[in-house]
């Protein structure tokens, strides 16, 4: 394959020197022209191919792996059949929740801030770093999360992950609220203070309200990618084969309980782990999808 | 920028008339960002006060010995350094490509109704958890290279050194195959943030040197894409540092082992990777020691982004948008 592509590689490469040399000027161009062209469809397609293959290869194999089985039972021992990710599932919603908890405030605030209350350098400082701070690998956010908790109660718990959720949450939060909140026109916030509100009154009653669904479409995204993050709860909330329902102890999530399945040499792990998988990637474009197409509908008119 | 001047007058102390609501509301918000600032001082913080005692054993071979020997008690980060590098810099070269391409490709050339919904499926990619590609790697991606790709790629190109040797036994992991998978991961990145200084580059300049007879890719290679050049550099590191910082999908395919070898096809272990590995079951020493590379980790990326960020606004404030 690989020489068939390649002889075939060269010889366009040959074709296009040898027209490229021989046409006249005008037909240069244009075969210049197509050949971007090309190039252009050829690298899209590329990229798409892993995102077509990825999704029918989750569909295929996850989706014998979802019965009620998959909702009802927990993690049992390695190898044994009639494993589920109930406990994951449910350890997934209480550690997001709590990430959201901690992370969507401070992000929505900070987002406030940067677009109404701070000028200068400090405000500029703050964006940037927020900007910034998206790029942050998420293995320091779990080192972090280590270090403050689990390292302090010495033991694994949820509260450890949900922080190092958090700390990936804040920055991508901030940055939704403040552009959000700048899309809302001038006029509205003067006719408000026209009226005589103050700042705050204007922020909470008239610009919130305006950035409402932009602001909401973001931070569900926000949560949706944490929801997916593996690295940061490796050695935070670490895992667990039971349901736990309490944040002070180690708990399950799912992608951490794909993790731990995808690696062992147990056909029924690997079914759990594809299935699990299947599942999260349902979730995120359920998420991804309608939450957009709500915002959409919803966004109130602003001009 | 913020509304046009607060609703007290001028006249009078402007203090004295501050509500306790304007007052609550702006250190609120004041205090969240902060916050925001307190956390990173923290991250830092904390990633220099955990690698201390692994630097003050160790000191410079930490950074330049290539032996990780937990048992041994000898670490040296070379090795990861390198795998760091060398799986991003293939990525760069694979996935940036595709996404700088496909970008040129959206905003200039195609149809104009393709920019939307084929950038909502790029962008897609972007929102596919990391341990899915991971998955993906382990149960497809790496069957698939070990049983046709690479054997082929040695025939063929054996001899280089960097593509297995004939006769050696291939596992599939390795550097080439990180890779490959974090090229799919940043191909969003860059095409997402190259879509965007691309299409802030003003119409007139577009439109002069079309109606001075330019056809669409001599506008995209004589104006576009020099004028905003430095953004797609930034797309660029931003992908690296994406790339680099990648941890999950990374530590599924590449092979965990801490060696350095040119060969793409043998297994490596990255920074990231070897932490998410290690750090669960690790002894003080070598949580230090893993601290310490998280702290190399974050400074590395923290330089790209901040490089790759100032890139992209200068385009940006170029075109007026900031």
């Amino acid at each position: 394959m690989i020489r068939a592509l390649l002889i075939g590689g060269v010889a366009i490469v040959v074709i296009y020197t040898i027209l490229i040399l021989v046409l006249p000027w005008e037909s240069r161009r244009r075969v210049r022209h197509l050949a971007t062209y090309a190039l252009g469809v050829c690298c899209t397609i590329v990229a798409l191919i892993p995102l077509v293959m990825l999704v029918t290869y989750l569909v295929k194999a996850g989706a014998p792996g979802l019965g009620a089985d998959f909702f009802t039972q927990v993690q049992k021992p390695i190898g044994e059949p009639g494993s589920g990710m109930k406990h994951a599932i449910i350890g997934s919603l209480i550690i997001v929740s709590l990430a959201s908890a901690i992370g969507v405030p401070i992000g929505i605030l900070c987002g406030i801030y940067l677009a109404e209350v701070g000028k200068g350098k400090f405000a500029a400082a703050i964006r940037f770093l927020s900007e910034v701070m998206t790029g942050l690998p998420s293995i320091i956010a779990g080192i972090l999360g280590f270090a403050l908790i689990v390292a302090r109660y010495e033991r694994f718990s949820a509260w450890a992950g949900a922080l190092a959720l958090s700390i990936l949450m804040i920055p991508v939060v901030t940055r939704v609220t403040e552009e959000a909140i700048r899309l809302v026109p001038k006029a509205l916030r003067e006719a408000s203070f026209g009226l005589g509100a103050q700042r705050w009154q204007t922020v909470v009653k008239v610009v919130l309200p305006s950035a409402r669904s932009a602001i909401l479409t973001g931070v569900i995204l926000a949560v949706a990618r944490v929801g997916g993050e593996t690295a940061p709860l490796l050695f935070t909330a670490a895992g667990q084969s039971l349901v736990n329902t309490d944040p002070s102890r180690a708990m399950a999530a799912l992608p951490l309980s794909i993790y731990l399945n995808a690696n062992q040499p147990f056909d029924t792990s690997k079914q759990l782990a594809i299935s699990g998988a299947l599942f999260l990637v349902i979730w995120i474009a359920f998420v991804n999808f309608v939450i957009r197409w709500i915002a959409a509908k919803t966004q109130p008119r602003l001009s | 920028m913020a509304a046009a001047g607060l609703p007290v007058g001028k006249a009078g102390s402007s203090k004295a008339r501050l509500s306790v609501g304007d007052v609550v509301f702006r250190a609120a918000t004041t205090a969240a960002a902060g916050l925001v600032l307190g956390l990173i001082i923290l991250i830092v913080w904390q990633l220099i006060a955990g690698s201390v005692p692994v630097l003050e054993k160790e000191g410079g071979s930490f950074f330049m010995s290539p032996i990780w020997d937990v048992t041994k008690g000898q670490y040296g980060a070379l090795a990861f350094v390198w795998g760091t590098f060398a799986s991003s810099i293939i990525a760069l070269i694979v996935g940036g490509t595709i996404g700088v391409a496909i970008s040129a490709y959206l905003v200039e050339l195609a149809p104009k109704f393709l920019l939307k919904p084929i950038s909502l499926l790029v962008d897609l990619l972007a929102a596919i958890p990391s341990i899915i590609y991971g998955l993906w790697g382990i149960f497809v991606l790496i069957p698939w290279l070990r049983g046709s790709l690479f054997p082929e790629m040695t025939a063929l190109f054996g001899w280089t050194g960097l593509f297995g040797s004939p006769g050696t036994p291939m596992p599939g992991t390795g550097l080439f195959t990180a890779g490959l998978v974090l090229a799919i991961m940043i191909i969003p990145t860059v095409a997402a943030v190259t879509r965007e200084v691309l299409l802030v580059v003003p119409k007139p300049m577009r439109d002069g040197a079309l109606a001075l007879g330019a056809n669409r890719t001599e506008v995209l290679k004589g104006v576009q894409i020099p004028y905003a050049s430095s953004g797609i550099l930034g797309a660029l590191l931003l992908g690296l540092g994406r790339a680099l910082g990648e941890t999950m999908a990374v530590a599924m395919v590449i092979g965990n082992s801490a060696q350095i070898h040119l060969d793409l096809f043998r297994p490596a272990a990255s920074l990231a990777s070897n932490i998410a590995n290690e750090f669960g079951e690790a002894g003080p020493m070598q949580r230090s020691a893993l601290i310490g590379l998280g702290l190399m980790l974050f400074l590395v990326t923290l330089v790209l982004n901040v490089i790759a960020r100032l890139l992209v606004h200068r385009v940006q404030a170029r075109s007026g948008l900031r």
